[in-house]
């Protein structure tokens, strides 16, 4: 592991930095790298990044399996207040469009 | 060839003087006009109408607060810039970098060199850099977009397509470019080609993967050209493995060549046979998975892997480094010269040190700087603005059609800027004086400015 300086360039965030060879080249001949084709600073599982998307998708879904009725999993019926008692008949695509969604 | 021309030597102690804490910025200046003292010495005019001094300094910058809230809710506080550099050739044009090693030297180093790289391609593009110290790394997409946003409300006021069209660079990809696009439309209020990157659907131009290492591969022909060659038959080395390595890997493989080499910051492997077919779509597979790793092929394909180390002293008729800045360094450039490499083409931003280039153009073997083979890439963005222009969207052979003849271009303006100026064959010379040379001399039509 290199010891983080100012002179890395844009290798101070990059992945690669601990086994990179033109960072070698570049620390032996003090220039700092600029440019980089190979540049790699992508974190995987973000954290902040899954708790987002969920938060983008979770409105006011069935908390567990027991809420999920069969044939009712898309559509407006998801989250119907009267899902559990609804007589309309739903298609595989689920419904859209409905006067009695509540 | 190399000397500090009088003149040239008065301005860059200016600029050290002036921005004694600028130190990338200096190197940048002094590595120009080492190449520039010949043509200083030989046009008066420039000293006479100060085009050095006035070259040297960028015609606007502009330093800005980015505030954004993280996804903790806390406020967060960075810097934004945009170098205008010089817009005699055209709108301001370079790219916009997000990264926390950015100060203002390093835009003011990148955008001037950017102002020679787009004067070369003879698009009207004009030399401009911008960015953040803004680190992407771990933050979560809506804190890129909060970021993206705050950063273009601050700055849509001063970039248009008629004024500054910045691009994508580090930290800014396609998502980035998106998000930045969407505001500025937002604010202004108009769907217009304020950026280049943008994504296919909405206005942006086919080729821009692959435009920089088809461009390269374009370039190495036509050097080839010069002494009866080709690149048919020919053994080819190449690091990297993103886009520009997989551009040049595809068009080298069109044009009859054989790649035998592919590396990462894992090592490098050795396919004898050649990377073709679906080997080339595997390269895009191995992007795609971001573990940065070229072992991958090598287990795939049953080929030789070299941990640690890069491609150079595998025997080759062409070299092109594609990977990283200083990825080259004198050893490699030693051994490509006695194992008969006959041409290195730069694809990467000055992959070779400078003392690997130096024995390069001693060696008299033909090599090209990158400002001048990688070129293709900033050419396709100005192609893609003049699509936005005029509505239009090209098909793939015209946008490769155009490309093909802006390398060919660069080619004979670089050749003919050094046999003018004493130093033929040295392609490293001529694009710097052939890029310096179509900036002045506009300055010059267009006066005191």
């Amino acid at each position: 592991m290199y010891k983080i300086t100012q002179n890395m360039g844009i290798c101070v965030t990059c992945n690669n930095r601990t086994e990179c060879l033109s960072l070698q080249n570049s620390l032996r001949a003090d220039r700092p790298i600029w440019h980089c084709e190979e540049f790699d600073d992508f974190v995987s599982g973000m954290k902040s990044d899954s708790a987002n998307i969920k938060k983008k998708t979770s409105f006011n879904k069935p908390n567990n399996n027991n809420d999920i009725i069969p044939g009712r999993t898309m559509g407006l019926c998801i989250n119907c207040e009267n899902r559990k008692t609804c007589m309309l008949p739903s298609p595989t695509g689920g419904i859209w469009h409905c006067e009695e969604y509540v | 060839m190399y000397f500090m021309n009088s003149y040239c030597n008065e301005v860059l102690k200016t600029v050290e003087s002036k921005y004694p804490w600028e130190k990338e910025f200096i190197q940048a200046v002094n590595e120009v006009f080492l190449s520039l003292g010949a043509l200083i010495e030989m046009e008066p005019v420039y000293r006479e109408e100060k085009i050095l001094d006035r070259i040297v300094e960028p015609e606007r910058t502009y330093i800005f607060r980015v505030p954004w809230r993280d996804d903790k809710g806390n406020i967060q506080v960075n810097t934004g810039y945009r170098i205008g550099f010089n817009s005699t050739l055209g709108p301001y044009k370079g790219g916009l970098r997000f990264h926390p090693s950015v100060t203002l030297s390093i835009f003011k180093f990148l955008g001037f060199e950017q102002t020679f790289k787009n004067a070369l391609t003879g698009l009207p593009l004009g030399g401009g850099k911008g960015g953040s110290d803004f680190n992407p790394k771990g933050r979560s997409n809506n804190e890129i977009e909060n970021f993206c946003q705050s950063f273009m409300t601050s700055l849509y006021n001063h970039i248009g397509p008629n004024t500054d069209v910045p691009a994508g660079d580090i930290g800014v990809g396609a998502r980035e470019i998106g998000y930045l696009f969407g505001q500025y439309k937002r604010l202004k209020n108009v769907f217009e080609g304020v950026l280049t990157g943008k994504g296919l659907d909405w206005g942006g131009s086919l080729m821009r993967p692959e435009a920089t290492g088809f461009g390269a591969t374009y370039f190495a022909e036509e050097m080839l050209k010069t002494r009866g060659e080709n690149i048919d038959g020919k053994i080819v080395t190449v690091s990297g493995f993103g886009n520009v390595a997989w551009g040049v890997v595809t068009k080298v493989t069109d044009l009859g060549g054989k790649v035998v080499t592919l590396s990462g910051p894992d090592g490098f492997i050795h396919d004898k046979e050649g990377i073709s077919g679906e080997k080339i779509d595997y390269m895009l597979k191995m992007r795609v998975s971001s573990r940065d790793r070229v072992q991958d092929y090598a287990e795939k394909f049953k080929v030789d892997f070299y941990p640690d180390k890069r491609p150079w002293g595998v025997k080759c008729d062409i070299a092109f480094p594609s990977a990283t800045e200083n990825e080259m360094d004198e050893n490699d450039a030693k051994e490509l010269i006695s194992n008969g490499c006959r041409c290195v083409t730069e694809c990467a931003n000055m992959p070779a040190t400078q003392k690997a280039m130096d024995l390069l153009l001693e060696s008299k073997i033909l090599y090209s700087p990158g400002k001048a083979s990688n070129a293709a890439g900033v050419a396709c963005s100005g192609l893609e603005m003049a699509q936005n222009s005029t509505k239009m969207k090209w098909t793939r052979e015209e946008v490769d059609k155009r490309l093909r003849q802006i390398m060919t271009d660069i080619h004979i303006n670089c050749l003919q800027a050094v046999e003018r100026y004493g130093a033929r064959g040295n392609y490293f010379a001529g694009a710097n004086i052939a890029g310096f040379i179509k900036v002045a001399n506009a300055m010059l039509d267009q006066g005191n400015t």
